[in-house]
């Protein structure tokens, strides 16, 4: 039982951080632009 | 292909719900509707997120390796972005393998890791993409694209062999024909489904962080 939940959990993790990545990345690049467009 | 064509952006919130929607059902289905599994118990339920996510690896790297051929041969920047934003999609997926897969070697066959064809081929093409993205961002501007779509083409040749390391190599522990019940073949099948939307959603997001860049590095 410990696996199997450890294994959704960790999946979980990982696109919950991913897509936190992604977000900020995006956030990063829009206020790059923000910046130079000034 | 000069960008995405406007029905792409619209159908973003629609893929959005759908994926979760699937996901939701994909996980009522997997540990609620299928049985446990008699000789694994219920360990054998990481199936339904292994199996899938494999399967979205392969295809995430497949779309890198026609996007990567379609770049060389236009030179059109959306094929460039749709190859790099489905490989980086695509590590995710593969990250999610290398995680679950030893949480179920290690009840299933008693240790964590094994050097068996499947995992060691599955590490080296995890190893290899995640190169591409080195390489990919350490090259300059000019020649990027370029050798990031050779790249795309020539590492496509671990997929086949990831697939057919458990037929070309003795000593696999990965089975090569699994028996299942009705409902956990429903289950495994809706759960693929459901990773496909998903990877389709993510890779929207990602192509559009990538587009993003391209313009924000473009020459004023």
């Amino acid at each position: 039982m410990t696996y199997a939940v450890a294994a959704y959990v960790l999946a979980a993790l990982i696109w919950i951080g991913y897509l936190v990545s992604l977000r900020a990345r995006a956030a990063r690049l829009r206020q790059r632009e923000t910046v130079t467009r000034r | 292909m000069t960008s995405m064509p406007g029905w792409w952006s619209k159908a973003r919130p629609a893929v959005w719900g759908l994926a979760l929607v699937l996901i939701a059902a994909s996980l009522w289905a997997a540990f609620f509707r299928a049985p446990i599994e008699a000789q694994m118990g219920i360990v054998q339920k990481i199936v339904y997120i292994h199996v899938p996510s494999a399967i979205a690896t392969l295809v995430a790297f497949a779309l890198t390796f026609g996007a990567s051929i379609a770049y060389l041969a236009t030179r059109s920047r959306t094929w460039d972005e749709i190859a790099a934003s489905s490989c980086e999609v695509g590590m995710v997926f593969a990250t999610i393998v290398l995680v679950s897969g030893p949480l179920w070697a290690r009840s299933a066959w008693n240790t964590w890791w094994t050097w068996e064809p499947r995992l060691t081929t599955f590490l080296i093409l995890w190893i290899l993409y995640g190169g591409y993205h080195v390489v990919r961002a350490s090259v300059s501007a000019g020649s990027r694209r370029t050798i990031s779509a050779v790249l795309g083409i020539v590492l496509f040749v671990n997929l086949p062999i990831v697939w057919k390391s458990v037929e070309w190599w003795r000593g696999s522990l990965h089975p090569r024909a699994v028996t299942m019940t009705g409902e956990m073949r429903q289950a495994l099948m809706l759960s693929m489904a459901a990773w496909l939307v998903f990877f389709l959603a993510v890779f929207q997001e990602r192509l559009r962080l990538e587009r993003l860049r391209d313009e924000a590095e473009a020459p004023r």
